[in-house]
């Protein structure tokens, strides 16, 4: 027992000397990587939050902690995640993620790319479609409060479309009217285009 | 310098049972040798990671042990990772723990009924375990199987832990370590490449993988203590047993998607052994001569809610085979590939695994202390496995595995045909009422009830008359198909 | 309640008029416009103009469209229609306006009393008050108020700056001929020239002054 305590004592020596125990005590990052990814480029359901705007991930994490924001993984996930956070945190992941440089999810169908930048450049009058590019900019990068759609994955713009005409995410006006006069198969242009964009 | 420091040079240790090569030295050893009473015990989805983290259960395990994506990534990211206490959204006001301790327990109990009984039709067959108190006829409940400790979460900073003490009936009844996994951890972003690397000090080998096909968490999950499984079985599978070898290794989780370890592993002492709580006298059956290397290379891509892995891991020792000097090693290689793809929504969770280990014996120490048998043996262990979860509750599972190799006169003597061939099915329907948060008063219980029933196509060699020593004609690989009715509860 | 009441009360009448307005629009032999798409496409303008008319900040900012004057209205949509107001993303919504749709859409819009979007710079705000009220003779910038109007509601053609955004406002007038450039038919003879005069802290004043009035 000795020998394997000293063989403990040693490891954590060792440990020690390698680098600072505490790497991030000021703002726990890895409470949102070990979903979002390392550098928050969005793992599974979970969205790319690298380059989002600030104002729009605290907007969001607040709308989490009021159970506002209500779409099923919300609900699942983001309700018991944000259920702690000190106003500190909020602003400290929001800034923190901004920062991180977004790269492009590339998984959405090429075939559509066409498709879906005309959607979102010119929206559908015909349709009541409206041009994404007003709220969102050019690079689709957003502003302010308004988030950067550029090279989200596939999936999620997707889901988040489909989502508000189900009748979830009521609050987020106008986006559940805009979502309204999308047909799926322009949905799925949409976001085919957006996760290519840089 | 770390690998130095974590593994003694030559540890020398003994073991415990299930094993090959050992079968083959005492040819008049009863069936009990054949009870896997070394599988594994597992256990996860642990209450205290659910109060460090905030989530539920749901969020790491479809139905526990299996991991989810995000399960992988908390181990990977070594156990640290938080935002829970006090405490997520459903979580009961408990200012006693601030923050929430990284303790939990584990209760199993179980029911297990034999398609035959052991004492049939002869009665000459030993009881499977001097302390189950198996009943000599095909019934037993055990109502306290395994009971456990856990020491499971954020140690300080990036170092994390996740210990496991466990009183067992199957372990000797003694109290001792059962799996151990530390890690520390740490992250970085250069360019276009993310990488989350760690290093971990475990005490069995794929003890730390993060897939569910390894052996040490591949299904069936849980299982009998007095489970029947063939006599052979690979190094691999059978070092995935607490403390039967220890070691340390680093790795690196590219991009969420490519992940590439090394270890090392090495036995301990068998002083070291008992003290640690093994089952008195340890199995010696594959010690390990020095330190023996061990990958693991995988390609795990994710998109949307869809997870895939595809992989390799091995190892590579020398044994000595059941701690016996001056004979020389058997060398040992093992080379595994598995794969496992995930469908995951808020209510359907299917996971398919596959696990193939390829296993070369060179066996110059064993046929020198037999003074015969094969030179050179080779097994294979494939197995494939199917989950589906309904609404993180209903849980089915099929399993199918097969063993194959080499026939050995000398090594396998108590087998039909002297070969390990053995394949069967292990069939799992569990009910898991609270994947998604326990009841108000305590939120972190967890509960899974299950039935288990194990069949057995060929055992030892063939599918009629599996044990022509002992029992000439009066035993059939079906006679040992098993039911196993469990509790396994978890706070 | 009481005053919400009734506010429902004036939409609704606003409405209804407006669709009288689309009967005669139909009359007119323009083709025949349904209800259904005047309330759609209703929805469609306040998808980006806000809820309320009151106007919208996204990438670009969206004007207030809250009680602005019907003729005004009209006569932008037709310039949009016909190229001499230059703007990619109107120029594009205005293929989606059948003739038919636009009286109703003006009286629809002019029926809304949105309160001002706000969330702009202040300061200035007095100075911008003494441009819209008097002017500033010196600089030869005639009074706002003798055209839109003293409380800025505006009158016909000339269009309502009561509540305009901030941003919009300073945007307009910021080198008006490219932002406007319509030859010919409007009002850009006059403004042209004036906002010329303008200098930035007078613009952003003027600004202030007017995205405050309700």
């Amino acid at each position: 027992m000795n020998r394997f305590a000293l063989h403990l004592a040693a490891l954590a020596i060792t440990l020690a000397s390698t680098g600072p125990l505490l790497a991030e005590d000021d703002l726990p990052i890895r409470n949102c990587t070990f979903c979002h990814g390392v550098s928050g480029q969005g793992f599974m359901v979970a969205p790319r939050i690298a380059g989002q705007r600030p104002q729009y991930i605290e907007n969001q994490l607040k709308s989490f902690m009021a159970q506002v924001r209500d779409n099923p993984y919300a609900r699942k996930y983001m309700h018991n995640a944000s259920a702690n956070l000190t106003p500190n945190l909020v602003t400290g992941f929001a800034q923190y993620f901004a920062s991180q440089a977004p790269r492009p999810a590339d998984d959405g169908d090429k075939n559509l790319l066409a498709t879906g930048k005309d959607i979102f450049e010119n929206g559908i009058p015909s349709q009541n479609v409206v041009a994404c590019v007003v709220c969102h900019g050019p690079s689709a990068e957003g502003v302010r409060q308004i988030p950067r759609l550029g090279g989200l994955s596939y999936l999620y713009v997707k889901r988040q479309l489909d989502q508000w005409n189900e009748g979830y995410r009521q609050a987020a006006h106008p986006m559940p009217k805009v979502a309204k006069f999308l047909s799926p198969g322009e949905i799925d242009a949409l976001a085919s285009y957006l996760s290519y964009v840089e | 310098m770390v690998l130095k420091v974590a593994i003694a040079k030559a540890f020398q240790g003994e073991d415990r049972l299930r094993i090959s090569l050992r079968s083959a030295l005492s040819l008049a050893a009863p069936l009990a040798v054949a009870f896997s009473l070394s599988a594994p015990e597992k256990a996860a989805a642990l209450p205290s990671f659910a109060r460090q983290t905030g989530q539920t259960c749901s969020t790491c395990h479809t139905a526990y042990l299996q991991l989810t994506p995000f399960g992988r990534l908390f181990k990977l990211n070594g156990y640290i990772s938080g935002g829970g206490g006090p405490y997520g959204a459903s979580g009961a006001q408990d200012a006693l723990f601030d923050p929430p301790l990284p303790i939990a327990f584990l209760w199993q109990a179980g029911y297990t009924n034999y398609n035959r009984g052991l004492d049939a039709p002869t009665g000459n067959y030993s009881v499977p375990s001097p302390n189950g108190g198996f009943s000599g006829q095909n019934n037993y409940v055990d109502l306290a199987q395994q009971a456990s400790i856990f020491y499971g979460g954020k140690v300080y900073g990036n170092l994390g832990m996740f210990a496991q003490l466990t009183y067992a009936n199957d372990r000797a009844r003694v109290f001792g370590l059962d799996n151990l996994d530390i890690r520390y951890t740490g992250q970085f972003t250069a360019g276009n490449i993310d990488v989350l690397w760690g290093i971990t000090a475990n005490n069995n080998p794929t003890v730390q993988d993060v897939w569910n096909t390894v052996p040490a968490w591949q299904a069936p999950f849980l299982d009998t203590p007095f489970a029947f499984g063939p006599a052979a079985g690979t190094m691999l599978d059978s070092l995935a047993s607490p403390s039967l070898a220890v070691g340390t290794g680093a790795y690196v989780f590219i991009n969420n998607t490519y992940y590439a370890e090394m270890a090392a592993y090495g036995s301990l002492t068998p002083t070291m052994q008992t003290k640690l709580g093994s089952p008195s006298p340890p199995d010696p059956a594959f010690t390990i001569d020095g330190l023996a290397p061990y990958y693991r290379l995988a390609f795990a891509p994710v998109w949307g809610e869809h997870a895939f892995e595809i992989g390799t891991y091995g190892m590579f020792a020398n044994i000595l085979p059941d701690r016996t000097f001056g004979v020389g090693t058997n060398k040992m290689a093992d080379v595994a590939f598995d794969s496992q793809y995930q469908w995951l929504t808020d209510e359907h969770a299917v996971t398919l695994r596959a696990n193939y280990i390829f296993e070369r014996q060179s066996l110059d120490a064993t046929t020198l202390i037999n003074g015969g048998g094969n030179g050179v043996n080779y097994l294979r262990n494939f197995r494939l496995s199917g989950e589906y979860v309904y609404n993180h509750m209903y849980s089915f599972t099929a399993t199918y595995w097969q063993l194959t190799g080499s026939s050995d006169a000398v090594l396998y003597a108590n087998n039909i045909n002297y070969s390990p061939n053995s394949a069967g099915w292990v069939f799992d329907v569990a009910y898991l009422p609270f994947m998604r948060g326990g009841p108000k008063i305590w939120p972190w219980l967890n509960t899974r009830l299950g039935v288990a029933y194990s069949l057995f196509n060929r055992l030892d060699g063939g599918a009629t008359n599996i044990d022509p020593i002992n029992c000439p004609n009066c035993r059939n690989a079906k006679d040992n198909n098993t039911l196993f009715v469990y509790a396994w509860t978890m706070w | 309640m009481g005053t919400t009441g009734f506010k429902l009360g004036v939409r609704s009448a606003a409405f209804a008029l407006a669709l009288c307005g689309m009967s005669h629009a139909a009359d007119r032999g323009k083709g025949p416009v349904s209800r259904q798409s005047i309330e759609s496409k209703i929805e469609y303008c306040l998808i980006c103009h806000g809820t309320s008319g009151q106007g919208f900040r996204g990438y670009y900012t969206m004007p207030r469209l809250a009680g602005q004057q019907p003729q005004y209205i009209e006569n932008q949509l037709h310039a949009f229609k016909e190229g001499r107001r230059l703007n990619p993303i109107m120029q594009n919504v205005v293929t989606g306006i059948s003739p038919g749709m636009i009286q109703p859409l003006a009286e629809y819009l002019r029926s809304l009393n949105a309160a001002p979007h706000g969330g702009g710079p202040t300061e200035g705000a007095g100075l911008g008050k003494r441009i819209f009220e008097v002017g500033l003779p010196d600089a030869n910038i005639p009074a706002c108020a003798v055209c839109h109007g003293p409380d800025a509601r505006g009158t016909r053609q000339i269009p309502r700056l009561a509540g305009q955004l901030y941003w919009y406002v300073t945007k307009t007038l910021t080198n008006f001929s490219r932002e406007r450039g319509q030859r010919g038919e409007d009002s850009s003879g006059i403004m042209a020239p004036v906002a010329r005069n303008l200098s930035p802290a007078q613009i952003s004043a003027v600004a202030a002054y007017v995205s405050s009035l309700r």
